[in-house]
């Protein structure tokens, strides 16, 4: 077994993530091995050191983490209502169907109002062909000389 | 399913984990006041995010992760700012804490100091914060296996890094 394996297991074993089975060999390869001994007792010292560092907590911080602080700096945020993508993407489609046909609709609308009105005024018809014709009425001017 | 609306249990998961969040972010930065940023900024992102987390294992998991990824960005913006010629920006750092903090911490802040990030990370949510390599593996978005390797050789230059600073004592 080489020493790697050996420290791996032994640093697994440390933290009580190795199994009984696992540990056994790698134990038996420790007593016979300094390198792996250094490595084993670095890694209990560093253990030791950590557990000893006081990390002080900044008391400041606390009055900065006060709950009405933090809702007045989230409240946008969190009452901003979620709605779910494709809800979105369905909403978008409609809207531009929709106004596609309002627009259609109100163009048929102003297009017929404008024929209507020009007809009046026009004295000519047009017909429903395809394509659309304009027929132009003979127009009697009085006689029938004048209007040839 | 904690939903923060009123507050309380917000409150629980502050008092719960702020000190173990502020260690972590304190030894991976060396810079107390750094560390109190990003401790602001993680919890004031769980108030937000309180409702979508399913039970109090994923509020932890979440909060170291979340911790170390501003974290990890605050480390990339100091490399940025030594690059541009700021030589003396580490230096100040550990100057700061070492004079802050009794002579265990300073050797602590020396050694970390001179530990790659990745190795550093593992370590202190190992033997700081005493996670195991399930809630290691989830903070680091990595695997069980990955983390078993990590803290091998975390711990093997880590105590390169001591023998080369302090000797044998
Ligand atoms: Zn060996």
């Amino acid at each position: 077994m080489k020493c790697d394996d050996v420290q791996e297991r032994l640093s697994a074993f440390l933290d009580n993530e190795e199994s009984t089975d696992e540990i056994e060999e790698a134990l038996g390869h420790l007593y016979g091995c300094s390198d792996c001994q250094s490595f084993f007792n670095d890694s209990i010292k560093l253990r030791s050191l950590a557990h000893k560092d006081q990390v002080d907590f900044p008391p400041g911080l606390d009055e900065a983490m006060n709950f009405r602080t933090i809702k007045a700096k989230c409240g946008i945020a969190r009452y901003r209502v979620k709605v779910p993508a494709y809800v979105l993407s369905i909403a978008a489609v409609v809207l531009i169907a929709l106004s596609f046909t309002f627009g259609f609709m109100v163009q048929g609308n102003v297009q017929r109002k404008e024929m209507s009105e020009l007809m009046k005024s026009f004295p000519g018809q047009v017909v429903y062909s395809m394509p659309p014709q304009v027929v132009y009425p003979v127009i009697d001017r009085g006689s029938k000389g004048e209007a040839r | 399913m904690p939903d923060f609306g009123n507050g309380k249990e917000f409150t629980e998961f502050y008092n719960q984990y702020k000190a173990g969040v502020y260690r972590f972010c304190c030894r991976i930065l060396n810079r107390p006041e750094d560390a109190n940023d990003v401790v602001q900024d993680v919890f004031i992102k769980l108030y937000e995010q309180g409702v979508r987390f399913n039970g109090e294992s994923s509020v932890k998991v979440w909060l170291y992760k979340s911790a170390r990824n501003k974290c990890l960005n605050v480390i990339r913006d100091r490399s940025k700012l030594t690059n541009l010629g700021s030589d003396d920006d580490k230096t100040i750092a550990t100057d700061i804490v070492s004079s802050d903090y009794d002579d265990s911490a300073a050797m602590v802040t020396r050694l970390l100091d001179q530990l790659a990030v990745e190795y550093r990370e593992v370590l202190i949510l190992r033997e700081w914060n005493d996670l195991n390599y399930e809630e290691i593996a989830a903070a680091l978005e990595t695997t069980v296996p990955a983390v078993k390797s990590r803290l091998f050789k975390a711990r093997k230059k880590a105590g390169e890094i001591y023998r080369k600073l302090y000797g044998d004592e």
